[in-house]
């Protein structure tokens, strides 16, 4: 509850979500996405026109009034759905896909059966874990901390 | 989409009858045993708080995991490797997905397309893909020169042809 301040949580809220996906959903080889990979993929896709400089904004929080449409694009660019904008339990399953998948880049794992339905954001957590010990006793590295 | 499924079942009966039996049985010792017969270290990895998980197996380019909840009775420890050795010995014949993942049970929100993107599909089940497409080919090869074999060989080669035309 640190950054409970009223008029301020949402600003926050946004260009930290948007400054998550940057850092999370980064290309197979390379570092993030640009602000002009990004929109200059969502012009090409025909969405609505959004300036790389206004990307940057929403990520630093500099301006908090995207459209719906804007949230949409972005999301879509970034592989999402759109609700991880606007709900905070959706968002926090959603960032523990991207956990996971974020775990999976570059594991040494071919294939993954699991006996589960319905996972919880939790039960995610704990296969992100798996993956990582696995990487261990593989001999690899451990994974830079991309999702703090 | 039926021959397919048929041709799973038929798969599994064969794998299960090949499998080893110990006496007295024991999923452990069955996993060493598998092990053993595939020449493929079988690491049984305990873990607690699995919740709604249960067990999870993972095959590595060497080598096969399977963690499973600790904290609970023997018998359902048992009943968790068993249904996680049966994963590995089905799916070791068969073509997954082309991520070797159960993508819409990991990551049901995501874009298949993101997820494809970023975990790319080269190198993580090409190998597996070949080998299969190889087996299936050998098998063929073998039921059309033997003219007779067994009869399992006999219907599968039927079906086989049945399926390809």
């Amino acid at each position: 509850m640190l950054s409970a301040m009223p008029g301020n949580t949402a600003k926050r809220d946004l260009a930290a979500k948007v400054d998550h996906l940057f850092r999370t959903v980064r290309p197979r080889d390379g570092g993030e996405y640009s602000f002009e990979d990004v929109a200059e993929a969502i012009r090409a896709k025909g969405g609505p026109t959004i300036s790389a400089t206004y990307l940057w904004q929403l990520r630093k929080g500099k301006r908090d009034n995207p459209t719906k449409r804007h949230l949409e694009a972005l999301a879509g660019f970034f592989g999402v759905p759109p609700a991880y904008f606007f709900d905070d339990a959706a968002a926090e399953r959603i960032d523990a896909e991207l956990a996971l998948l974020n775990a999976l880049r570059d594991a040494p794992v071919r294939q993954i059966a699991l006996r589960a339905s319905g996972l919880s954001a939790r039960s995610l957590a704990t296969i992100v874990e798996m993956v990582d010990r696995v990487r261990e006793l593989e001999g690899l590295p451990a994974r830079p901390d991309d999702t703090e | 989409m039926v021959t397919g499924a048929r041709r799973l079942r038929r798969r599994c009966a064969a794998l299960v009858r090949d499998l080893p039996m110990p006496v007295p049985f024991d999923a452990r010792t069955l996993c060493e045993q598998v092990a053993a017969q595939r020449g493929r270290p079988i690491r049984l990895m305990p873990m607690e708080g699995l919740s709604g998980v249960c067990g999870v197996w993972v095959a590595t380019a060497t080598s096969d995991l399977i963690f499973y909840e600790q904290v609970t009775t023997p018998p359902h420890q048992e009943h968790i490797i068993l249904h996680e050795l049966g994963h590995l010995l089905c799916d070791h014949h068969r073509s997954p997905d082309a991520l070797g993942l159960p993508v819409e049970q990991l990551l049901p929100s995501l874009d298949p397309e993101l997820v494809q993107r970023v975990l790319g599909r080269a190198g993580y089940t090409s190998e597996e893909e070949r080998e299969a497409e190889l087996l299936a080919s050998m098998i063929r090869e073998r039921a059309r020169s033997h003219g007779g074999g067994t009869l399992t060989d006999r219907l599968h080669a039927a079906l086989e042809d049945q399926g390809d035309g």
